[in-house]
């Protein structure tokens, strides 16, 4: 197990080095001179070599990419356009879209385990049509114009829901969820089909595996078949995939935040983009790469505890 | 007692291997209907000078935000222009930046997927690792990315699109190469002195062609969905060329006024989406019964 961790972190960690050095040249490569941004109004060729020299980029390209490295691992990103902290302003940003994309994987498992189960046990049945049809149509509608046609619905004419914001929760507990409804939902409905395509597939492992068989011709009730021995060893691959899912979560957030005026990491990052905020881009694209392969580990590591198998099969060959 | 042989029969086993493809086609009515509408948004894409009633930019003042009409099937926006129309003419971006971006994705992913699991030694790991960087970004982030790097265009965002889904290729040609250079008869091959590019185009590449099929069918709704995400947060299409992800940022301020903004463009995303959903589904299906369940 030590093995099989260390190799798995020592390759997260080549995986995020190399991601870091993309990220620091790929805003490189962004068009505009970045002294120009810095230096708003001042067009003065003096004060702009000043700038390049404060902000060392008149070094050379190594030598620029080890001192941002160095301090980004002391958490400084750096400040943006307005001077403030680029690592502060992602901290005030990051806890609603975690928020959000919370709350749409609570919507989106326990919608797709619940319809996964169903359509397994009904396999060939009407239910599990409707449900199968039901995970195309949710893997193919495009998050953006549920969002929209959602607002229309429930805001514009039933007034149930507020359209768009954001309160906090230590704010007004009902109003953040009055606030959050409907972006879950936008958010959570493509992990649900994803989760109940794989939850239908392990259930039909799962209830064709011996190990159910024997539960049945010991007599226990189809519930029990069913919820217990079935339903758990299914959660675990379930719980992979949604590990997974985290990547399409963060890009589904860019975009629900914009509809629905959710000041969170997502739309940080088109404010960004936007502006041509070098420093904030270059934090937003870093902080989501160094989230995603650490979730990444972090999966690889609780499956391969749930599943010793997948240890053996790790190993290179 | 003499055995007729039935004709098919007699027929070459890639023949035999297509008609039975065409039966287990012809068994799935869903796909059957995902190929027919895809290939119907793909015509309305080329035909648009032809079907449209209206050019995309033709403005009637006089009809302003209107009502469905029989002059204007779907109504008009904001601007007068004939909804009907600009949902048609929208198809050509959504349809270039799909296909564009998925050839573009093959033509780069495929080649290095190859490298890395035909030839394996130190180019594997190397290759490997690097998709992993590629994938260590949210796709739409990575294309967010490469689009504000590359600027504001339907092409730039296709290329966007492309670099995006190019690792998941990688990833794909790489475990069929991987399957497939220890099948018996790409083992005789080498036994018989063939050389590396005939190995890999003779029988590696033909056979991993339907794999390569299915990833195509499923990478385009992706690339469809990604156009219009990246034309409705004004980093793909540039108004006032039409696309749906566009007609769709415009409807937001209308939202109220004439909901119907909205629903028609999203629509059509939607159903072309489906339709590629569907077909990519059937496929993976007919080619591979394994995955039937």
């Amino acid at each position: 197990m030590g093995g099989f961790l260390l190799r798995r972190v020592g390759a997260a960690l080549i995986v995020l080095l190399l991601a870091s050095i993309l990220v620091f040249l790929g805003v490189r490569a962004l068009p505009g001179d970045p002294a120009l941004a810095l230096g708003g109004e001042q067009r003065d060729p003096a004060v702009l070599a000043q700038i390049r020299h404060d902000y060392g980029l008149d070094r050379p390209l190594p030598v620029q990419y080890a001192r941002w490295l160095g301090h980004v691992l002391q958490g400084d990103l750096g400040t943006d356009q307005r001077k403030l902290s680029v690592a502060h302003t992602i901290v005030t940003r990051l806890p609603i879209t975690l928020e959000l994309a919370g709350l749409a994987i609570v919507f989106g498992s326990v919608l797709g385990i619940l319809a996964g189960v169903i359509a397994a046990v009904r396999r060939g049945k009407p239910e599990d049509y409707a449900a199968t049809t039901l995970a195309l149509v949710g893997l193919s509608v495009p998050h953006f114009w549920l969002g929209l046609l959602m607002i229309v619905a429930f805001a514009v004419d039933l007034h149930w829901l507020p359209a768009g914001g954001y309160v906090s929760f230590g704010h007004s507990p009902i109003q953040n969820l009055e606030h959050m409804v409907m972006p879950a939902i936008v958010l959570g409905t493509g992990l649900s089909a994803v989760v109940m395509r794989q939850m239908r597939s392990a259930m039909l492992d799962s209830l064709g595996a011996d190990y159910v068989r024997t539960a049945r011709a010991k007599g226990l009730s189809e519930r029990s078949v069913v919820g217990v021995h079935a339903l758990r060893n299914s959660l675990i691959t379930v719980t992979t995939i949604i590990g997974l899912q985290l990547g399409v979560l963060i890009s589904g957030a860019v975009i629900t935040e914009q509809i629905f005026g959710i000041a969170g990491f997502g739309r940080l990052t088109i404010d960004a983009v936007n502006q041509r905020d070098y420093a904030l881009i270059q934090g937003v694209v870093l902080v989501s790469a160094v989230g995603y392969v650490v979730v990444n580990l972090l999966v690889d590591v609780v499956y391969s505890l749930l599943n010793p198998r997948i240890r053996i099969v790790a190993r290179p060959a | 007692m003499t055995v007729v042989e039935s004709a098919p029969d007699l027929l070459s086993p890639r023949a035999r291997r297509r008609r039975l493809l065409r039966r287990r086609l012809a068994r799935r009515p869903l796909a059957l209907i995902g190929l027919g509408v895809a290939a119907a948004f793909v015509l309305a894409a080329i035909l648009a000078p032809v079907i449209a009633p209206y050019s995309a930019s033709t403005t009637d003042f006089d009809a302003l935000l209107a009502k469905p009409s029989w002059h204007h099937l779907l109504g008009t926006d904001e601007l007068g222009r004939d909804i009907f129309s600009r949902v048609i003419w929208g198809a050509r971006a959504s349809i270039q930046a799909g296909v564009l971006a998925t050839g573009l994705a093959m033509a780069v992913g495929v080649p290095i997927g190859l490298v890395a699991g035909y030839y394996r030694g130190w180019i594997d790991p190397v290759i490997s690792r690097l998709t992993d960087v590629v994938l260590a970004f949210p796709f739409l982030i990575l294309a967010v990315g490469l689009a504000a790097i590359l600027g504001p265009s339907l092409l730039n965002a296709t290329i966007a699109l492309g670099v995006g889904a190019a690792p998941i290729l990688v990833r794909v040609a790489r475990g069929e190469a991987l399957a497939l250079r220890e099948e018996d008869y790409v083992r005789a091959a080498v036994a018989n002195g063939a050389g590396d590019l005939t190995i890999l185009f003779r029988h590696i590449v033909p056979n991993m062609a339907s794999t390569l099929l299915v990833q195509a069918t499923v990478t385009i709704p992706t690339a469809i969905i990604g156009e219009a995400v990246l034309s409705f947060l004004g980093l793909g299409v540039q108004p006032p060329t039409p696309s749906w992800g566009v007609m769709l940022a415009d409807a937001q301020s209308y939202l109220s006024q004439a909901p119907r903004l909205a629903v028609y463009p999203g629509l059509a995303i939607f159903l072309c989406s489906l339709s590629f959903n569907l077909l990519g589904d059937g496929l993976r299906d007919i080619l591979d019964p394994r995955t039937t369940r």
